[in-house]
């Protein structure tokens, strides 16, 4: 029990180690802020912006208009506030994300553990069945369970998540086979901890680097992929603003009214690019030897 | 034009006015004309229109025929893929261009929508109204070499009503060949809808052999027009060339491709680029730019496109009428058609399209989100039972659907989801009844076919999608056809808009116009009020 | 080599298998009655359990998967619902068109990714590393169909120097080409730098250094090699981003591949069609990890040694 504490220290101390380097690194320390600010955007919306009457409510006298004091980023077709409409869709974007990231992690956690640290019989059926899954891209799994379930938000997010399970699984799995055989768990095992405990305690946090990196690039390909699914109309239907279906939307205009394009991809981008440079920053912090 | 050809055609026109199906001359190039207005000056009796009409406006100008063109491929773009090649497996426009060039029927429309013979020769009806006799051309070839007759024209109209999508056509299938060169039709009833259901694609005359035989027109479709099918690359174009043998002679433009382009910008950037002729539908944002260009024609013209949203009247809640009056009342036309159509349409608050006579507004009740709420009461239907799935099949519809479900929420409280299907499968969807609401329009060139296809109760599980089933219509639409009298026809068409007003069985949104973009230097594109084009005049200049 | 190549197409066998059980399984949950859909409505109930029992529908899913297998191996995709064209015929005659998309695209991917990366780690910290690492950056976050979009506004409408769409020759491939592109470039160029980079600094680069080589030998004839095998594997995993990022291209461009006959399959509900376009995706997705694998094989003697 004693080894127990002193290991959740060091660990505590890696981390902390780790923190250090991140917040050093430039570049994840813009890509943190941009995201923490598109997450305050996300939440604040409703303060700023009343869904009813200026998210979906259509103003025909005012339609197409370009961007100005009045409407920072223009109006669309049917006259809505593009502004008001771009920070609303983080909402949708960003909470999908999060929740499928949280269930597909959850459950690639537990089948990766299974899979690593039992090994043999165990390891080979759910690694055959996760190889299956990631034999077809995973844009296309969507796809396929969105064909099949219909559209709406909760077929979005289980099919993104069906479709995010593998990958974490396969993270997971490599970084128990690499702490397993660590010394540290053999005591563990020697002492007759549980199994669970062990994964949970041990192996589990001290393989923590690469799917803490996984989990940030996750994030970002499933807003992608909700963006890209709404945009040929499999994802979040009309009225509700998305990003994606706005550009889908905005797409017939492109040639008069190409500030319609230019907003809701803009906000994409900058979202995505937020990640990636968080994520490279969190894999150059957590892995030193990569630098 | 030759003369045998024009004194037929004076002789035609004759006929016409003496049995006046149906009269309507508004093909005027112009974007403004008000609705109203326009039912008013077209109501004008059927005589009147037939003898006004100028043979340059009425008649398709066949002038091209034997001209040179200076090049010879036409690139034409469509938004839509023909489901079928098959004159009767289909009943879709983008089917029957694709018919139009490979087989012809016996008569055809004009630029006014009255009906001329093609691969008739001429035609009487006895005193009773109930036997058409038709005489053929001779020597007309089929693009097999054979020569087309009248057990031909006999097996295709039998064809027509034995296949499901185009039964409702088949309305002589009820003949007999008198010899090779006549046609003998008879019906149980005096119906004076006969020439414009033999104008239909479903009544193609293909080679009775090749019926008979189980040939695969899809795949081959032999017919007597002015092209012959050379290849489909699936999803992408088809392929044509002109006919030698064709029987008004070889088309000027011996290529002809038509390109699928669903995406509306990309068809007119390709115009614009010079690499494609002519847009069939032209996207709406696009129309003044296109009028800009130098190098480019278009024409924009009443249409007799008529769009609604379908309520299927079995299913709840549009089983409803109180509700259903609630959602017209609800539904602001001018957004509709300001934001769905970019103001290239016309509002319309009638359920028979208003370019014929007899048509009325008379008996809708028009927006008014205040009378609506209280319709809405007077449903007693609850919040929740009033939500619907409103499927939309294209990019514009999805615009128009969400208008609808805007002005739904905000005046009614009701969410409607919108759903996006293609158009084969919402067209195969609405004909059996499998939805609740949908975007919709009907193209007809006589009223007579459009109260017919759309309200009579023998076309439900066919082109009556609201599947309204009342015997009243039905004995008004009978006694319409039943009627050879053009005054006569306006009266029943009155009586039957504004019943079908009153009780509003689905949701008028706008009356379409036609439009088309060219080339300018393509000469001879001539398209009438019901999109009918003749590719075999055109050549380039 | 040979044992290694059979082996690993052996190993495919049961990832197909398994796939289009995967598939099938899915698309099976899609609503409506198979036989209903393929008759319509004028069938009657007769003819329906007919079509149903000629179909298998009645038999247990397993059974029916069994059946569909079976017919697949004879080139048999089933029915279209909506054409009522053979599957296998549709997907067949687009199949060409998303392979010359994808096909090219990979090709200009890796042309201009890999000295870009080899270029950037050599020069690690100059403008140039700096410049293409943030385009390379962008190009990783930038929405593929949005950046179609942006393509089409430029090169399309306001210069117009490329078709806005279609599949008119090499003109009009072009820009789908290049927006399905430079996503993958950028993330290969990013791997190759930073595996470059990790090369460079090896013990044996430094003998070879030291030993007087000129730096562009060491680099091509020592480094690269080394370098190329995370390449490698990022490559094959790309190829799969790329299958996803066709059909979003595809219907951006209106490129008539099996992307976009999927996406309009899937509005028209038409299940065997779009069972049809997936597995030809997923197929051609294992085969190119099998080459993927094979042409790791040759660069990295390690994983030969192992087969052996």
């Amino acid at each position: 029990m004693a080894k127990n504490t002193e290991k959740v220290q060091k660990s505590k101390g890696q981390f902390a180690e780790a923190w250090v380097r991140l917040r050093r690194n430039k570049g994840a320390m813009i890509g943190l802020s941009i995201f923490l600010l598109i997450v305050m955007i996300a939440l604040l919306s409703p303060v700023f912006f009343d869904y009813e009457t200026e998210v979906i409510k259509q103003d025909y006298g005012s339609v197409k208009l370009a961007p100005s004091s009045d409407h920072w980023f223009g109006t669309d077709e049917f006259g809505r506030d593009i502004f008001a409409r771009v920070c609303w869709g983080s909402r949708a974007s960003l909470a999908i994300a999060a929740i499928v990231t949280i269930i597909a992690l959850s459950i690639g956690a537990v089948l990766g553990s299974l899979a690593g640290y039992y090994g043999g019989k165990v390891d080979m059926i759910i690694m055959r069945i996760m190889d299956i899954f990631m034999a077809i891209p995973g844009m296309l799994l969507a796809i396929c369970i969105v064909a099949a379930l219909g559209t709406g938000t909760e077929k979005l997010v289980i099919a993104m998540t069906i479709s995010s399970v593998p990958s974490f699984s396969r993270i997971v799995r490599g970084a128990v086979l690499t702490v397993r055989n660590s010394e540290y768990v053999r005591a563990a095992t020697a002492i007759g901890a549980k199994d669970r405990h062990i994964i949970f305690s041990h192996v589990l946090p001290n393989g923590l680097a690469p799917i803490i990196v996984q989990t940030t690039l996750r994030f970002a390909t499933v807003i992608l992929s909700i963006a890209g699914l709404s945009f040929i109309g499999l994802g979040i239907q009309p009225p509700q603003p998305e990003w994606g279906s706005m550009l889908a939307n905005a797409r017939s205009f492109i040639r008069d009214y190409s500030y319609m394009c230019a907003f809701p991809g803009l906000a994409i981008m900058i979202t995505i690019l937020s990640l990636n440079l968080l994520g490279d920053g969190l894999r150059d912090a957590l892995d030193p030897r990569l630098k | 034009m030759t003369k045998k050809m024009k004194r037929f055609l004076a002789l035609s026109l004759a006929l016409l006015m003496a049995f006046a199906v149906v009269g309507c001359g508004s093909t005027e190039n112009t974007t403004t004309a008000a609705p109203a207005d326009n039912t008013q000056t077209t109501a004008a009796p059927a005589a009147d229109t037939t003898t006004k009409a100028p043979e340059s406006q009425g008649t398709p100008q066949t002038q091209a025929a034997g001209q040179k063109s200076s090049k010879d491929t036409i690139i034409i773009a469509t938004a839509n893929e023909t489901p079928s090649l098959t004159s009767v497996d289909h009943n879709a426009v983008a089917g029957s261009y694709m018919n139009k060039l490979t087989f012809s029927t016996l008569f055809d429309t004009d630029m006014d929508l009255n009906v001329y013979p093609s691969l008739a020769e001429s035609y009487e009806v006895s005193d009773d109204g109930l036997d058409w006799t038709i005489k053929l051309k001779q020597g007309v070839k089929f693009h097999n070499g054979a020569e087309m007759k009248a057990a031909d024209v006999v097996r295709s109209l039998k064809l027509c009503a034995e296949s499901s999508n185009t039964a409702t056509y088949g309305t002589a299938a009820n003949c007999e060949a008198v010899d090779d060169y006549t046609v003998k039709i008879h019906t149980e009833v005096p119906y004076s809808g006969m020439l414009y259901d033999l104008c239909h694609h479903g009544n193609d005359i293909l080679p009775a052999d090749l019926i008979d035989s189980g040939h695969n027109f899809n795949e081959a479709p032999i017919g007597t027009g002015p092209y012959k099918f050379v290849k489909w690359n699936l999803g992408e174009s088809l392929e044509f060339e002109a006919f030698e043998d064709y029987f008004e002679g070889e088309p000027p433009i011996k290529h002809m491709i038509w390109k699928i382009i669903p995406e509306g910008s990309s068809r007119t950037i390709s115009l614009e680029a010079g690499e494609i002729d002519v847009i069939i539908e032209v996207e709406s944002n696009d129309i003044s730019r296109l009028q800009d260009d130098e190098g480019i024609d278009v024409y924009v013209g009443t249409g007799t496109s008529h769009n609604f949203m379908l309520c299927n009247t079995e299913k709840a809640p549009f089983n409803n009428e109180e509700f259903r009056i609630a959602c017209q009342q609800a539904i602001d036309k001018n957004a509709c058609v300001q934001v769905g159509q970019n103001g290239f349409a016309m509002p319309c608050d009638s359920l028979l399209p208003i370019v014929f006579p007899g048509t009325t507004t008379d008996g809708m009740p028009t927006y008014n989100p205040e009378e609506a709420k209280k319709h809405l009461e007077a449903s007693g239907l609850s919040a929740a039972e009033c939500n619907f799935t409103l499927v939309c099949s294209d990019d514009a519809k999805v615009r128009l659907g969400q208008v609808i479900q805007s002005n739904l929420k905000e005046n009614l409280g009701i969410d409607v989801q919108i759903e996006q299907q293609d158009l084969a499968t919402y067209l195969e969807n609405s004909r059996i009844g499998e939805y609740q609401a949908a975007l919709g329009g009907y193209t007809s060139s006589s009223l007579l076919a459009y109260i017919k296809g759309v309200w009579h109760s023998s076309n439900i599980n066919a082109s009556n999608k609201t599947r309204t089933n009342d015997p009243k219509v039905d004995a008004w639409i009978e006694a319409y056809a039943a009627s050879f009298d053009a005054d006569e026809q306006a009266k029943i068409a009155t009586e039957l808009n504004t019943y079908l007003n009153e009780h509003c069985f689905q949701i008028p949104t706008y009356q379409g116009q036609v439009t088309r973009a060219y080339a300018s230097n393509l000469k001879g594109f001539q398209v009438s009020a019901s999109g009918n084009h003749w590719w075999q005049y055109c050549y380039f200049e | 080599m040979i044992k290694f190549i059979i082996k690993r197409l052996l190993a495919l066998i049961p990832v197909i298998i398994g796939v289009t059980f995967l598939v099938y399984f899915i698309m099976s949950l899609a609503p409506g009655d198979p036989a209903l859909l393929l008759l319509g409505e004028d069938a009657t109930p007769e003819q329906i359990a007919d079509l149903r029992e000629e179909m298998g529908l009645d038999q247990p899913l397993i059974v029916q998967y069994g059946r569909y297998m079976f017919k697949l191996v004879t080139g048999d995709m089933g029915t279209s619902y909506k054409t009522k064209n053979a599957v296998a015929k549709e997907v067949f005659s687009r199949f060409p068109n998303t392979l010359i998309l994808a096909g090219f695209s990979t090709l200009v991917s890796i042309v201009l990714a890999l000295p870009l990366g080899v270029f950037a780690a050599v020069k690690q910290n100059s403008l140039f590393d700096t410049v293409s690492m943030v385009v390379a950056l962008l190009g990783v976050s930038i929405p593929i169909f949005w950046f179609g979009l942006l393509l089409i506004l430029l090169f399309a409408l306001k210069l117009g120097w490329f078709p806005v769409s279609g599949f008119d020759g090499f003109k009009s491939l072009v820009l789908p080409g290049l927006a399905l592109a430079f996503q993958h470039m950028a993330a290969i160029a990013r791997t190759t730098r930073s595996s470059m980079l990790e090369t460079i600094r090896q013990d044996y680069i430094r003998t070879v250094r030291a030993k007087g080589l000129p730096e562009n030998k060491v680099i091509t004839r020592h480094a690269l090699k080394n370098a190329l095998i995370p390449t490698i594997t990022v490559i094959g995993l790309q190829i799969g981003g790329m299958m996803g990022g066709s059909v979003l291209t595809e219907s951006v461009f209106a490129w008539p591949g099996i992307g976009r006959l999927m996406i309009s399959s899937i509005s028209g509900r038409d299940t065997p069609m779009v069972l049809g376009c997936i597995l030809m995706f997923s197929i051609t997705f294992s085969i190119i990890n099998l080459i993927v694998d094979i042409v790791y094989g040759f660069v990295d003697p390690r994983i030969k040694a192992q087969y052996k």
